[in-house]
């Protein structure tokens, strides 16, 4: 329900109705921090019905929003309630998105593939998806790979989910991706821009196949910032072992993270646990559906970094720390932070080289004006 | 709207109970979004009340399956899960989907009963809402109560484990006590393990958090013979009442603890002096129609109307001499504005 709720959301203009009582509300409410509605159910409406009272919410707030969508919880999907069929609710977006029929991400995806969405072939540029409005990364993932399609020369159209509900109409056909996780609805998969690698491989592409843009100011920039992380790791290296990880979050994420702590740090990857269900990769990826899964996987290999929620952080608070998923709670995060694109990789690794120089006591000093490094890269 | 429609879940008050007890496990019977979307919400009080803290949550994770085929042998799968760290309760939590498809919990949970296996019947937003799950909480786990010799202390009953004032609420209510001379047996339940929870027939005044656990008050007091008082003071008028009504239930005499936290309260009243005339607008639960708002207005002579200086109004409202004074610094602070 709330992967469903959290794509719905992301449309400007479009009004979103949580079918369900007030304890499924409250939790998409506060985490996403949009306008939402809610029937708010009790006992009585499910003996009697609660399908009129749906009705007249949307009577109500009708005039304020372009579209409708309403969201059905686990209660009002088991006794089927159904207004698809009443006079005048034709038009209403109904997602059947029961907590129990799976993940946030199978939610998020559903509701994805039900947006009143149109395809143009002919027109020019690219959508934008896996924009999440419950991940941590999401404004600063929009606006990096916003920056680099761009800059490469690309118009960006629609963004899933985050942008207004006109910009779905007359989408291009093809589509790039911020979040693996939650691509593929809509527009042909045209890469992904999680980490410098996929992303000068799909500016690069996308430039070749369309006939239009120029990758060139990219892939420049690409390279010093490569070459900015490994100096960098580097340094650390000499003074410091690799650190050892564990990882969680989604699973495109956490498999990104695994890639480049292994491939500029050297660092050993205790455990990576998947909130969602894990698909084939050269790492060993565990799901993790609860916190006593998360528990038991640290408490068998303590590591010296986590990068995951503030739950892992509560687990196991020794360790150094770089929040990669939500929720995170107990700290201030009030910038945008991207981990797409160019500046997402370097940003990662800066937080997980600062997070590991804090734990071992050592003075920066060796880290400090990394603004230099970048001036002289660039001469 | 009616709060009963937006106070929140069942499951997310009774989980406020239950996941307070050190060594127990709770186990929601029903999808993992309910695990989920309960475990953040404690996670971030507790956070934000300055705890680390990760509650001790397992879900039966019901899908699709067991919604049409039933949900009992998911049930009894996670309390062998749970049974396997021996903890020292496992409490086990129905969900809207679990009521709704009928699964015969109890019968379940009857199969295990060499465990300490509580079955909690919060049944999501079908059981009611958020402070009928924190009742039910209270009622399943007074199970674990033994009558024992009343030890002429006293036991807070239901705690509220979210609110962020919690431990000012309870140092507050233990130093009025002190006054009397009587300690705190017992937190039901706050910070404590199974174990304890057995001296829950030992004390001999139970002192509710708030009049709304009257129902919780009366079972206990049928049960274990136990009288109790129907919640902390608000007010400093109502502070006193409470010295000489817990004085008088325990047979002590209340006048010399009264005299001192008059004098307290004089003090207190000194200090904000500078306090006199203050016109107010009380936010957030609108007009203050409660006594101790009456009360201020006599003392310090302020009074609220919509066009005064906006102040926020605690909810709940501040227990004790303390927790006036905390509300009154506040008020200065932002009058200084």
């Amino acid at each position: 329900m709330t992967g469903a709720v959290s794509c719905l959301a992301g449309i400007r203009g479009m009004g979103v109705i949580i079918h369900g009582s007030s304890g499924c509300y409250y939790y998409p409410a506060t985490i996403l921090r949009r306008e939402l509605h809610c029937s708010f159910l009790i006992e009585e409406d499910i003996i009697f019905g609660a399908a009129q009272r749906l009705r007249d919410l949307i009577s109500e707030i009708r005039s304020q929003y372009k579209t409708i969508a309403v969201v059905q919880t686990c209660t009002p999907a088991i006794i089927g309630d159904n207004i698809e069929d009443f006079p005048g609710m034709q038009d209403i977006i109904m997602v059947d998105s029961p907590g129990f029929l799976g993940t946030f991400e199978d939610g998020y995806l559903h509701a994805q593939e039900l947006l009143p969405v149109s395809v143009d072939p002919g027109k020019k540029g690219v959508n934008l998806d896996g924009i999440n409005l419950i991940d941590p990364f999401s404004s600063g993932n929009t606006m990096e790979t916003v920056r680099i399609v761009t800059n490469a020369g690309i118009p960006i159209a629609a963004v899933f989910s985050s942008c207004p509900l006109e910009h779905l109409s007359g989408i291009p056909p093809r589509t790039v991706s911020a979040n693996p996780d939650l691509s593929g609805t809509w527009g042909e998969n045209s890469g992904s821009l999680l980490g410098i690698d996929q992303t000068t491989k799909t500016i690069v592409d996308l430039t070749e196949r369309g006939g239009y843009g120029n990758p060139d100011e990219i892939l420049k920039e690409a390279a010093i910032a490569e070459q900015q992380i490994i100096r960098s790791c580097d340094k650390y290296l000499q003074r410091f072992d690799p650190p050892s990880v564990a990882l969680f979050g989604g699973f495109s994420y956490v498999v990104f993270a695994a890639r480049l702590l292994e491939k500029y740090l050297d660092a050993s990857l205790v455990c990576i646990g998947s909130r969602n269900q894990p698909r084939p990769s050269r790492f060993r990826v565990a799901a993790t559906g609860s916190l006593t899964m998360v528990r038991d996987l640290i408490e068998q290999d303590p590591p010296d970094l986590i990068l995951g929620s503030s739950f892992e952080r509560t687990i196991c608070p020794s360790a150094a720390f770089v929040p990669f998923t939500y929720p995170l709670r107990g700290m201030v995060r009030i910038r945008a932070r991207p981990l797409a694109g160019i500046q997402g990789e370097l940003a990662l690794m800066e937080e997980v080289l600062n997070a590991c120089i804090d734990r071992t006591g050592h003075g920066p000093d060796e880290y400090a004006d990394p603004s230099a490094d970048f001036q002289a890269l660039c001469k | 709207m009616n709060s009963y429609r937006t106070e929140g879940c069942t499951l997310s008050g009774a989980l406020s109970v239950t996941t307070a007890i050190k060594d127990g496990i709770t186990l929601i019977h029903g999808p993992e979004g309910c695990a989920h979307h309960n475990s953040s919400l404690l996670h971030a009080l507790m956070v934000d009340s300055g705890r680390l803290f990760a509650p001790a949550i397992l879900s039966t994770s019901l899908t699709e399956t067991e919604v049409i085929f039933g949900g009992e042998e998911a049930l009894e799968d996670t309390i062998r899960r749970a049974a396997a760290s021996e903890p020292g309760v496992i409490c086990v939590l129905t969900s809207c989907v679990s009521a709704a498809i009928g699964d015969d919990v109890r019968a379940v949970c009857r199969d295990f009963s060499h465990l300490p296996v509580v079955v909690v019947p919060t049944g999501g937003f079908l059981g009611g809402g958020f402070s009928q799950g924190v009742e039910e909480a209270l009622m399943a786990l007074s199970d674990f109560g033994e009558m024992g010799e009343k030890t002429g202390s006293v036991t807070l009953i239901g705690e509220k484990n979210l609110e962020y004032e919690v431990e000012a609420n309870y140092q507050e209510v233990s130093r009025l006590l002190s006054l009397l001379g009587i300690s705190i047996e017992l937190r039901f339940v706050r910070n404590i393990t199974a174990t304890a929870m057995k001296k829950l027939g030992s004390s001999s005044v139970n002192i509710l958090r708030d009049p709304s656990l009257i129902r919780v008050g009366n079972f206990l007091e049928s049960r274990f013979g136990i009288p109790f008082i129907p919640g902390f003071p608000v007010g400093l008028e109502e502070t006193l009442v409470f010295l000489e009504t817990v004085g008088k239930t325990l047979g002590i005499d209340s006048s010399r603890a009264a005299a001192a936290e008059k004098e307290n309260q004089h003090r207190l009243i000194g200090s904000f002096h500078n306090f006199h005339g203050r016109v107010l607008s009380p936010g957030g639960n609108g007009p203050p129609d409660q006594p101790v708002f009456k009360e201020l207005e006599q003392i310090f002579d302020i009074s609220f109307e919509d066009h005064g200086k906006p102040v926020p109004i605690p909810d709940p409202l501040p227990v004790g001499t303390s927790g006036l004074s905390r509300m009154l610094h506040r008020w200065r602070r932002i009058c200084r504005e």
